[in-house]
């Protein structure tokens, strides 16, 4: 219970920075308590890195901030080497990369090269640097956000990248309503700085370990089995989920079942967390059909109950 | 990427091409030579401007053709208002429009062209074979249209392999699927189809196209000359079939299919007479037939014929015949006619007493005129015989005795006689050939029994048969055509004579078939005859399959029809109609039936799952129903809107099910459970 109220109001304080959007909120709260990486996809302005810099100071991680651009170089992520005259020795300097949470800004403007040194980081939770592997702090997190790949001088992440990101999550824009508080109330930079730790490292990594135990029946896993099943066999896709896919679909749904205070895991739970988890690793046949279209027509077409 | 949409998928134009060309083959056997070239041409074309290698023709080009073709084909068969006059403007048509294919709407237009090109073979070939061939040729056009109807993702495919990125496909339409899928929907229409072929009424042909005369080969001509024909043609094609009811079968030597009966002599040619043959069967001798039918029922014989067509109107039966068919006449000579000519096989019931006397009340002056009428003129040397053994025997029976006997000692029977002279062909045949066949035979007894003052007259039709494998049928082929000779005798009416059975007893011993046979290898004609008996059985085998199939489906008539409902019902009203209709239904849709109830029977082996299904169907009566993707939670959530008063009682189910299906601490939890089992019968309607 105690676990609940504490989860209730990470949701709150963050809701108040980032108006409105309690949903995208949880999402990226579960994707977290899933031991994840999340992806934010939107246009430019919409509130990606403010979610994203909410999260780590509420969670009361180390944070760094990469803004990605063309030239950046993998050195300049993960770390370098100097010579040090006074000891005559080479001495390695961390990267950015050596945090408890990555916001990787922009993933999408660098180079493939330098998308792929953090893809190793993201997948191992180490680097190889310099022919020597370094570990990197536990928890480690990735925030990576993106802007839609049709903008000029992005260079789209390949399907084994994004497979790599638990969920990823549009923001989109705000309702009225929020709106308007938004622009009545204060800034949000201050707002940010208001915002406090609410969670000691220990708690995350219980919490985690409670959202791996939300119990399963084989109803629901039939039915999770039957959805993964369709997007492999129907002529709609051009290729099925992956394994890890699947195994990602699982977790997440577990972490939102836990985020709404149930240990054990409903349909419900799949069904809402699965455009978020599914949708970037679809693609069409008929290439005008965005992800999050596909994962609602799986949704649709998968009997719930009945194999 | 924009002007490729409209363009059709190779995989689709192959399917076409293969149906085209099944299509069309059969039908280049009727059709004038040149369309073949037509057709390759067009194929040959379309296939270049389909690589690109050509542009399609234009509109001069495209006219030309047609103008062209069609006068060719007006040149070449002479009538385009005739059968194959019409196929041809069919199949022209169809190849033509091959170079117009383009988009889609075209090839489905060739499609449903190709099917009734298709269909057209059936006009003139209608055994089985020909059958199982369309329907083969129907089905891969129906694998072009699926192949179509599937071009959208294929050619997505297409880019995607030739961009090579290295993505899987789970989906290939390739030919397998393709032939799979029609084969599904084959078997999956087939009960429908059979169904309606078996309820549905025959309705008669709105329109009809002039069938060509070619069918109308027959081993019986109207009239019969002597020795015009040197050679007898061996033509083994059927002229008719013969069941037996209840399996009570005459023996070979009875069975003398009487067709016609000739009775003018003009002293070469032997012709109908008009006034006997268009006499109908007067009351009496109906009423003999009758009273006959109930006298001697052992000698009564029960039986159907099918005869082929022969684009006469005239019908064969054993000797006197009872005929209950509306569409049959009966004439004073007891020969049977149709009204209509047979320009497709007719099928007809008769009994047949054998052994009957008829006509026991004495000729007439005018038939005794008519059957003794000679020319005066003809065959002085026959006429003096005649003269002589009339004086030599008074009784007739020995008549016909002596000549018979002169027959078995000094004649031999032969299938190449050569020609007799024109002026006195009979004298020829009896002073000099002496060798000849039946109607050598029949025709010169009849003129010297005319010459000694006997009424006589030739009956022609044929004679034996052969007996399928199974013995269910009697095969009666042209081969067997045969004449003979009917004598009136004072004292027993119209007796029949075969004078080939003096000359040749195993003629009609055996039947026709094997006693040529025999005669032909002995005579060296012929070594295909060598193994006469393996290629007789495969005949045989093949006949009895295209019989059964005539009889069955293509002979299936209102009047088959009508017995067969009335066997299955025990009488034919309305009800019972109706009845049939839905039990035709129930068939029809019971193999999906099945398939559904096992597919559900399959998910219900869970009892949570099976209390569900229970719960689904009781909303189902509130007009209820969950979507596919719709979870059980917000369905009831839905529901509860809908009904208010079950608000209550369905939030509560909801829960339960929830811990139930969900909730492993109690998937199997007998109080909940047994809650369910009472949330359900709170349920109010």
């Amino acid at each position: 219970m105690a676990e609940f109220a504490v989860l209730q109001q990470l949701v709150n304080s963050i809701g108040q920075v980032l108006l409105g959007k309690d949903n995208q909120v949880r999402l990226a709260l579960s994707c977290i308590l899933a031991d994840g990486h999340l992806l934010i996809e939107d246009l430019p302005g919409m509130g990606k890195t403010t979610l994203a810099h909410a999260l780590a100071s509420v969670l009361g991680l180390s944070y760094n901030r990469v803004q990605f651009t063309s030239d950046l170089l993998p050195a300049d992520l993960l770390g370098v080497s100097i010579f040090n005259r006074q000891q005559s020795s080479f001495e390695f300097h961390h990267g950015p990369i050596f945090t408890q949470l990555l916001l990787a800004d922009e993933i999408n403007r660098t180079t493939p090269k330098t998308q792929s040194a953090l893809l190793e980081a993201m997948e191992e939770r180490q680097v190889s640097i310099e022919g020597s592997t370094r570990e990197l702090p536990q928890p480690f997190f990735v925030i990576a956000t993106q802007n839609p790949s049709h903008h000029s001088g992005t260079f789209p992440l390949p399907e084994s990248q994004l497979d790599r990101f638990l969920m990823r999550i549009e923001l989109g824009f705000p309702s009225q309503k929020a709106e308007r508080q938004m622009l009545q109330g204060l800034d949000s930079r201050k707002k940010m700085l208001q915002l406090k730790p609410l969670l000691s490292l220990e708690q995350l990594q219980k919490m985690q370990q409670q959202a791996r135990q939300v119990s399963v029946t084989e109803h629901l896993l039939d039915y999770l089995q039957r959805l993964i099943q369709f997007s492999r066999e129907n002529p709609a896709f051009q290729y099925g989920v992956s394994p890890r896919g699947s195994l990602a679909l699982l977790s997440a749904a577990k972490a939102w079942a836990l985020l709404h205070d149930r240990d054990f895991l409903l349909p419900e739970d799949v069904q809402h967390v699965f455009p978020s988890v599914i949708g970037h690793r679809l693609s069409s046949t008929q290439s005008s059909q965005s992800g999050d279209a596909l994962a609602e027509f799986i949704l649709a077409e998968v009997e719930v109950l009945y194999s | 990427m924009a002007a490729v949409v409209g363009k059709l998928a190779t995989i689709s134009i192959g399917w076409l091409m293969l149906g085209y060309c099944a299509a069309l083959l059969p039908l280049f056997a009727y059709l004038p030579f040149w369309m073949l070239a037509l057709a390759g041409l067009t194929l040959g074309w379309q296939l270049q401007i389909y690589r690109n290698k050509i542009s399609a023709p234009g509109k001069l080009v495209k006219f030309l053709l047609v103008v062209g073709s069609v006068a060719l084909l007006f040149y070449s068969s002479g009538n385009l208002l005739s059968l194959r006059g019409f196929v041809g403007l069919l199949c022209l048509a169809f190849c033509l429009k091959l170079l117009e294919l383009q988009v889609k709407r075209d090839l489905y237009l060739m499609v449903f062209l190709g099917c009734f090109v298709s269909a057209c073979q059936l006009l003139f070939s209608s055994s089985m074979s020909a059958f199982v061939y369309v329907l083969i040729c129907i089905l891969i056009f129906h694998g072009c249209l699926y192949s179509a109807q599937l071009q959208p993702q294929h050619g997505v495919d297409e880019r995607q392999a030739k961009g090579g990125a290295g993505a899987k496909f789970r989906f290939s339409s390739s030919h397998w699927e393709i032939v799979k899928s029609v084969l599904t929907m084959f078997l999956q229409g087939l009960p429908i189809a059979i169904v309606l072929f078996i309820v549905m009424p025959r309705v008669g042909s709105l329109w009809q196209v002039p069938i060509n005369s070619d069918v109308a080969k027959s081993g019986v001509s109207d009239s019969l000359s002597v020795g015009d024909i040197s050679r007898l043609n061996q033509d083994n094609s059927p002229a008719m079939r013969v069941t037996f009811d209840d399996n009570i079968k005459p023996d070979n030597s009875k069975l003398y299919w009487r067709g016609i009966v000739l009775a003018d002599f003009d002293g070469k040619t032997w012709r109908r007479a008009e006034k006997i043959s268009t006499t109908a069967l007067s009351a009496t001798q109906r009423s003999q037939l009758y009273q006959f039918d109930r006298a001697t029922p052992a000698q009564t014989y029960s039986y159907q014929i099918m005869l082929e067509a022969s684009g006469q109107n005239w019908l064969y039966a054993l000797s006197t015949a009872q005929v209950d068919n509306p569409q049959i006449k009966q004439w004073q000579d007891y020969s049977l006619t149709r009204k209509t000519l047979l320009n497709s096989r007719f099928q007809y019931q008769v009994r047949s007493h054998i052994g009957y006397k008829a006509d026991p009340e004495p000729l007439s002056e005018a038939q005794l005129r008519l059957y003794t009428a000679l020319p005066s003129n003809s065959n002085p040397r026959t006429r003096a015989l005649a003269q002589q053994l009339a004086s030599q025997y008074t009784d007739t029976g020995r008549l016909i005795d002596a000549l018979l006997q002169m027959f078995q000692s000094e004649f031999s029977y032969t299938l190449e006689p050569g020609k007799l002279t024109v002026e006195n062909p009979i004298d020829d045949f009896l002073f000099s050939a002496k060798r000849g066949y039946c109607e050598h035979f029949a025709s010169s007894t009849a003129f010297v029994l005319r010459a000694a003052g006997v009424p006589a007259r030739i009956a022609t039709g044929y004679q034996g048969g052969q007996w399928s494998s199974d013995e269910s049928y009697l095969l009666v082929t042209q081969a067997a055509a045969h004449a003979w000779v009917e004598v009136w005798l004072d004292s027993r009416g119209w007796v029949r004579l075969d004078p080939t059975t003096a000359v040749a007893p195993q003629r009609i011993a055996q039947g026709a078939d094997s006693y040529l046979a025999q005669l032909q290898s002995a005579t060296g004609l012929s070594s295909r005859f060598n193994q006469w008996g393996l290629l007789r059985e495969m005949r045989l085998r093949l006949d009895s399959i295209n019989y059964q199939w005539h009889r069955w489906v293509l002979g299936y008539d209102n009047q088959l029809q009508f017995n067969l409902v009335k066997q299955l019902l025990g009488g034919v009203d309305s009800w019972r109609i109706s009845l049939l209709f839905l039990l035709a239904g129930a068939i029809a849709i019971s193999p999906f039936a099945l398939i559904k109830l096992w597919r559900s029977r399959l998910s219900f082996t869970d009892n949570n799952l099976r209390s569900v299904a229970k719960l689904e169907k009781k909303l189902l009566k509130f007009g209820l129903s969950r979507a596919r993707g719709e979870t059980l939670a917000n369905f009831l959530q839905r529901s509860a809107s809908q009904t208010p008063e079950n608000r209550q009682a369905l939030k509560q189910l909801s829960a339960a099910f929830n811990t139930l299906l969900y909730d492993p601490r109690h998937d199997s939890d007998k109080l909940v459970r047994e809650r369910i089992q009472h949330l359900l019968k709170e349920l109010k309607y």
